[in-house]
């Protein structure tokens, strides 16, 4: 990155300022959320210091804008987002100077396409998760299945009775009453299917799988419960006030929050925060100051106030069959619901190896994409000697780096939406082109 | 007697409907409704041509497939795969574990009757 020049260094602190005032924030508030002291964020706002790279990106991801906003000012972030646009839907720039001369001649039109490519993205994730429900949706498959196999009777039996001459009696009402019993079933697994795509529509609930209903209630909470009554009694409020309808995503979410009251009582919000600021989201160091379990640290971290850190914090966890039971998605990580993840994800490594830390640099090649810190680990419960298999749940956390990724493992978000080449663990063709 | 044709599959309406056309059409027809004990049943019956379902209890025809086309005791036996599957994978594992043909439902009554002439008089 290049060197501010003094005017620059006005503008920078300037805008910082005006940003920070606009959130709401006080000095010393953003001052610890980016992890530096009170007085040195004074000294930036007031253009008596340069800012670096990383802590220029920290500033900009905590006031929710464009690093380039911050060091160059809106024509400048307009011109790095039409830039970005352009390369992201590799459309070839004859220079870079056109986009340039966009913003600065027609900024409504530059802004109206940059709202239009994140419409875009938008679209495409939804088409991507989809797909991916399409493609994996147990539940959805089965339904499918069923109305195409009463379809099919229903199809082939009436051919026969308009079809074939001479059908003695007997037989007709024999297909008769076979087409009316069918048109029932068809009836009756047609309106289930809509109720299972639809549930929304009706009552407001959440459509889809219980393991959807408990997603959406995590989303709806910001994935945490700081401050919230975790007694037996406030966890049935908590559940029952929520858009949870099934008896099954109640119970799943009851087991997610007591699991949630276990971890907060054995590491206090306090001591957790002391260690935050002592080691920022190093899951590791905090296990290791602590002598806490990594599994219980990585899920503190996943699922604490997002405002505790400075960049945007991922878990993906599963058991021994690879079956997601949590999931927190991040920006550029994504976590397909249906147990079809790719297989080079360092948790599944990790269900071959309990207790011991896997670390890695991740490059998730999807559409968004990017480069990301990871910890994983399993760990066994019931282990106790036995001809029964221990149960195994293994956790990864994910958080966005700006590292040089050239050193990290490539991976995708599943087969059937990934495009590495050559990858040996490809167990599908992918929609993208790539050969098994 | 005309020959056989060997119809698995677990949905009561279909079987008696496809089991309608080809014994109008003079195919002997014996059926069967489970994956568990398919390549025995495909053993013992002999049948000169297999209907296969892919959604079976206790086992799924690429499974029953694929053993009867590696060690089963009629290996050459044609297959007619037959499924509410019909997305182009399923098409293509169904062929690299050695489907004879492939029909996605819901099927005419007139294709399956053309394909299954087609497939034993080859």
């Amino acid at each position: 990155m290049r060197g501010f020049l003094m005017s620059d260094i006005v503008s920078v602190g300037v805008r910082i300022r005006e940003r920070r005032v606009g959130s709401g924030l006080k000095q010393a508030e953003l001052a610890e959320m980016v992890g530096i002291s009170a007085s040195y964020l004074n000294l930036i706002e007031h253009n008596r210091r340069r800012i670096a790279g990383g802590l220029l990106n920290r500033l900009a991801q905590t006031l929710k804008v464009d690093a380039s906003f911050l060091s160059e000012g809106a024509q400048a972030s307009l011109v790095a987002r039409l830039q970005e646009c352009a390369v992201y839907h590799g459309v070839p720039l004859a220079d870079d100077g056109a986009a340039a001369d966009l913003a600065a001649r027609h900024p409504k039109w530059a802004q109206f396409m940059i709202d239009l490519d994140r419409k875009v993205r938008q679209l495409e994730q939804t088409v991507d998760g989809l797909s991916d429900r399409l493609s994996h949706d147990p539940h959805l498959a089965a339904s499918l299945h069923e109305v195409l196999t009463t379809v099919t009777a229903i199809r082939s039996t009436s051919s026969i009775l308009v079809d074939m001459k001479d059908i003695e009696p007997e037989w007709q009402n024999r297909f008769h009453r076979n087409i009316s019993e069918d048109s029932h079933r068809l009836a009756e697994e047609a309106q289930a299917l809509v109720g299972y795509l639809d549930g929304a529509a009706t009552d407001g609930a959440v459509s889809g799988s219980p393991w959807d209903e408990l997603d959406a209630f995590l989303a709806e909470q910001d994935y945490h419960f700081f401050g919230c009554d975790l007694s037996d009694d406030g966890v049935g409020r908590l559940v029952q006030s929520s858009r949870l309808t099934s008896r099954s995503s109640q119970v799943l979410a009851k087991r997610f929050l007591r699991l949630y009251r276990s971890d907060t009582e054995q590491l206090m919000d306090n001591k957790f925060r002391d260690a935050i600021n002592a080691h920022g989201h190093d899951a590791i160091a905090i296990a290791s100051a602590l002598s806490v379990p990594l599994p219980m640290v990585i899920r503190r971290l996943a699922f604490s106030p997002k405002e505790w850190f400075n960049v945007q914090i991922g878990l993906a966890a599963c058991d021994a069959s690879g079956s997601f039971f949590l999931r927190k998605p991040v920006t550029g990580f994504h976590i397909p619901r249906f147990g079809s993840a790719c297989p080079l994800w360092p948790l599944f490594g990790a269900l071959q190896s309990p207790g011991r830390a896997f670390e890695s640099v991740l490059t998730h090649t999807g559409r968004e994409g990017g480069t990301f810190a990871s910890v994983s680990v399993a760990e066994l419960f019931s282990a106790e000697i036995g001809t029964h298999q221990p149960t195994v749940l293994s956790y990864m956390l994910v958080s966005q780096i700006h590292d040089d990724a050239a050193l990290s493992i490539k991976v995708g978000a599943a087969c059937r939406v990934c495009a590495i080449a050559g990858c040996k663990s490809r167990r599908e063709l992918s929609i993208l082109g790539e050969d098994l | 007697m005309g020959k056989s044709v060997l119809l698995i599959e677990d949905e009561p309406n279909i079987v008696e409907a496809i089991s309608f056309i080809l014994s109008r059409d003079g195919w002997s027809v014996m059926t069967h409704s489970n994956g568990h004990d398919a390549n025995n049943v495909i053993e013992t019956k002999s049948p000169d041509l297999v209907i296969l379902d892919v959604m079976l209890p206790g086992k799924s025809g690429f499974d029953i497939l694929r053993d009867l086309r590696q060690g089963g005791a009629r290996p050459e036996v044609p297959v007619l795969v037959l499924t509410a599957r019909g997305q182009t994978k399923d098409r293509e594992l169904a062929f690299a574990l050695g489907a004879s043909e492939f029909m996605s439902k819901p099927f005419s009554n007139g294709d399956v009757l053309e394909t299954v002439r087609r497939l034993v008089n080859a």
